[in-house]
């Protein structure tokens, strides 16, 4: 039978030892600042070509009508929407510095932090699926009226198919997923909170 | 070395072994504890200015370990492992008595593994002799409440250790 103190005598005994020095913590701060810049990059570079290819399309094609145009405008927007909506996030994950904080309220900034983007990633993404969506159907029906009938069916066909298995297939995976993921989540950080709170 | 990295490495030295032991405690895994210091580190560094000026650097340390430590089992969605893998038996040559010596080692390890997540940093900063009001002030917890906790977890964790020896 041991006592406490025999415990605390063992602890000591200990010859476990970090493997890493301090120099490893200054070239890992260099990488990942340089890693985070790369994001950044990569996310602007992917908006570059999307939206280069709405400013040919607008200007180039001369459309016969404004449902054109609007679609353009819209498929655009959310475009835009997606990418900023990413910087955004990388931003905020960069700057948010609640590890000073409280443990307790730094697991409630935590919580905050994960159902926001439990929104985000469910409902919004709904959202700017149904307005691409919206987008790319003004977009598509000048096509109709200057292509032949069988084209324009078989166009017609195969855009609503592919957002029936996006909308009510894909993303309903998806946002189950989502789901039980984030709930799993919040369930332990719930159980933490808990414990940090100021009760004996 | 600039003045910036001698202050670093004085900080890093004088703070990292009772850091890895808090972070090994919390996920008892040798390179979860070591990319957990490495995380706590990059924090100070990054706001090292900030702690110039701070006469208890240790606690604000501390505070960012636990943090991390919080964040990483929520966001990796680890678990403390039953069975270590640890550097801890690091020359099978070494004598008997040494190697009971970190048998016992483990198994305390393992024992406060058993343990849930804000008894395992609390008891790790215990064991590594961290004053009360530090630890009171690392978790959020008053000193009062605090040494309630402290009494049952010193208990708990010692029922534990005897009754894995008595396996």
């Amino acid at each position: 039978m041991k006592d406490f103190d025999s415990l605390i005598g063992i602890w000591n005994e200990q010859k476990t030892a970090p493997v890493i020095d301090h120099r490893e913590v200054i070239t890992h701060y260099k990488d990942s600042r340089e890693k985070l810049s790369l994001k950044f990059m990569k996310e602007i570079l992917l908006m570059i070509p999307a939206l280069i290819m709405m400013i040919y399309l607008w200007f180039a094609i001369s459309f016969n009508f404004w449902t054109s145009y609007l679609g353009l405008a819209i498929v655009a927007g959310c475009c835009i929407y997606f990418i900023v909506i990413q910087i955004i996030n990388i931003k905020n994950v960069a700057s948010s510095n609640t590890l000073f904080d409280k443990p307790q309220d730094h697991i409630q900034f935590i919580q905050k932090f994960r159902k926001s983007r439990q929104i985000q990633h469910t409902r919004n993404y709904k959202i700017y699926t149904l307005v691409l969506g919206f987008g790319l159907s003004l977009y598509f029906i000048e096509f109709f009226y200057q292509l032949n009938l069988v084209l324009m069916i078989s166009m017609v066909v195969a855009t609503l198919a592919w957002f029936i298995v996006c909308y009510f297939y894909l993303m309903k995976i998806y946002v189950r997923k989502e789901e039980k993921r984030f709930n799993e989540m919040l369930e332990d950080l719930e159980r933490l909170n808990e414990q940090f709170k100021d009760e004996a | 070395m600039s003045n910036k990295e001698q202050l670093f490495k004085e900080i890093f030295d004088a703070n990292s072994k009772k850091i890895y032991h808090l972070c090994f405690g919390y996920t008892g895994d040798d390179d979860a504890a070591n990319d957990l210091l490495q995380e706590t580190f990059l924090k100070v560094w990054q706001n090292l200015e900030k702690f110039r000026n701070q006469s208890m650097i240790s606690t604000w340390i501390y505070r960012i370990a636990v943090n991390t430590c919080l964040t990483y089992l929520k966001s990796e969605k680890r678990q403390a492992k039953d069975e270590l893998t640890p550097n801890i038996i690091e020359n099978r040559e070494e004598e008997t008595g040494e190697r009971e010596k970190q048998e016992q080692v483990k198994t305390l390890y393992q024992c406060i593994s058993k343990l849930e997540e804000n008894e395992r940093i609390i008891i790790t900063m215990v064991m590594d002799e961290v004053p009360y009001p530090e630890i009171a002030e690392v978790s959020g917890i008053s000193e009062g409440n605090l040494r309630v906790k402290i009494h049952r977890i010193k208990h708990k964790l010692t029922e534990l250790y005897n009754e894995h020896e008595r396996l």
